[in-house]
């Protein structure tokens, strides 16, 4: 398995993403302060209290937003690799464990039944990662499927977490397929 | 769904169990308990002179708290009053990416957040080896003997947990927790 393949545009999508939500946050701080023209012409039959709430209720869903966008970026970079290591046709044990999956489904595999098993099985040491990956991605299905149901996570994600989740995975995973022919 | 699928289900879930059986989680919480007791006691001695006039009040109460691997247990949660102003420090849970503990600060004006982290770790990534191929049996002995001090440090002696202060992404660096840092993150989420 290549150990240190090339992550810089992985790493400068991950920077912009935080760079981009950081803007948000601080766009509806400023947009719905109480001394914005704009928010005193929608607020103001409200009180500083009710405000304050629906600037936190903006804020949040905000960080609903951006890490679900996290949560894409790990999806689509273990799909990637995925790809790549059965395109190359590698050596290595994973590259080989996926090109059994590909006899098997081709493009349909899962990410948490087949990618991530394959990895939690060839890759040392990455076993608790791919345990919390497979945790932070049922928040990732409550996000992305209308959040009509009270998931059970066992934790409290925020894009903060997922940052540095998917910061983990990328600097310490040797993901391939990115600026890779 | 096939018996096949459902057969497949049932051997990850049991070797997820089988992994972390390893570790002991009762023994996970209480540490990680007695480190939330320990950073309350040092934020009040860090705000002793403002708590004795009565210019801060501190006073406490128990959340629940529902994790994956240790279930339903109670913790306490700090809460300060400062004015009009109030900060409440709430548990967020343990174990996270090489973290022991997580507290988020959270006032009027925002949210920061500390971490239970190594000492030695200075950076919001954690220090992780992920090879290729098959974990020697020498390295998976000491792994298993020691992945409960933390999930992803693979550092073989003991560690020595310090309160962190968490940068915003995609800052990295950790910032020791000192009266100087304590005060700055109270008047950033309180927007003082």
């Amino acid at each position: 398995m290549d150990e240190s393949p090339d992550n810089t545009s992985r790493l400068t999508s991950l920077e912009w993403a935080a760079q981009y939500h950081n803007d948000a946050v601080e766009s509806f701080n400023h947009y719905l302060s109480a001394v914005s023209p704009k928010s005193l012409s929608r607020f103001d039959e409200l009180s500083g209290l009710r405000l304050d709430v629906g600037l936190a209720d903006y804020i949040q869903e905000t960080d609903l937003r951006s890490s679900l966008d996290l949560l894409t970026k790990i999806e689509a970079a273990f799909q990637l690799d995925y790809q790549f290591r059965c395109r190359k046709r590698l050596k290595d044990g994973l590259s080989r464990a996926f090109r059994e999956l590909y006899k098997r489904d081709q493009r349909h595999v899962s990410l948490e039944k087949d990618i991530l098993d394959a990895w939690s099985s060839h890759a040392s040491g990455a076993h608790q990662l791919i345990g919390e990956l497979r945790s932070a991605f049922k928040f990732r299905h409550w996000l992305a499927h209308g959040r009509y149901w009270t998931p059970k996570l066992g934790r409290e994600y925020d894009f903060q977490l997922l940052y540095i989740l998917a910061l983990t995975v990328f600097e310490n995973l040797p993901l391939r397929g990115v600026d890779e022919n | 769904m096939t018996v096949k699928e459902f057969d497949e289900f049932v051997e990850r879930q049991r070797s997820g169990a089988s992994n972390d059986s390893r570790v002991n989680w009762e023994q996970e919480r209480d540490e990680w308990l007695a480190h939330l007791d320990a950073l309350y006691r040092m934020i009040e001695s860090l705000l002793s002179k403002y708590i004795s006039s009565g210019q801060i009040s501190v006073r406490y109460k128990s959340i629940e708290l529902n994790e994956r691997d240790i279930g339903s247990y109670q913790a306490r949660q700090m809460i300060l009053r400062i004015g009009r102003q109030e900060v409440d420090l709430v548990p967020a849970g343990t174990l996270f990416i090489g973290f022991k503990g997580l507290v988020d600060v959270i006032g009027s004006a925002g949210k920061s957040r500390l971490v239970l982290a190594n000492k030695d770790r200075n950076s919001t990534l954690p220090q992780v080896k992920i090879r290729g191929g098959p974990m020697t049996q020498q390295l998976a002995k000491k792994y298993n003997e020691h992945q409960s001090d933390s999930e992803l440090v693979v550092s073989f002696g003991k560690i020595e947990w310090t309160w962190k202060i968490l940068p915003r992404p995609p800052a990295r660096n950790l910032d020791e927790l000192t009266s100087e840092n304590f005060f700055q993150l109270i008047m950033e989420v309180t927007n003082g």
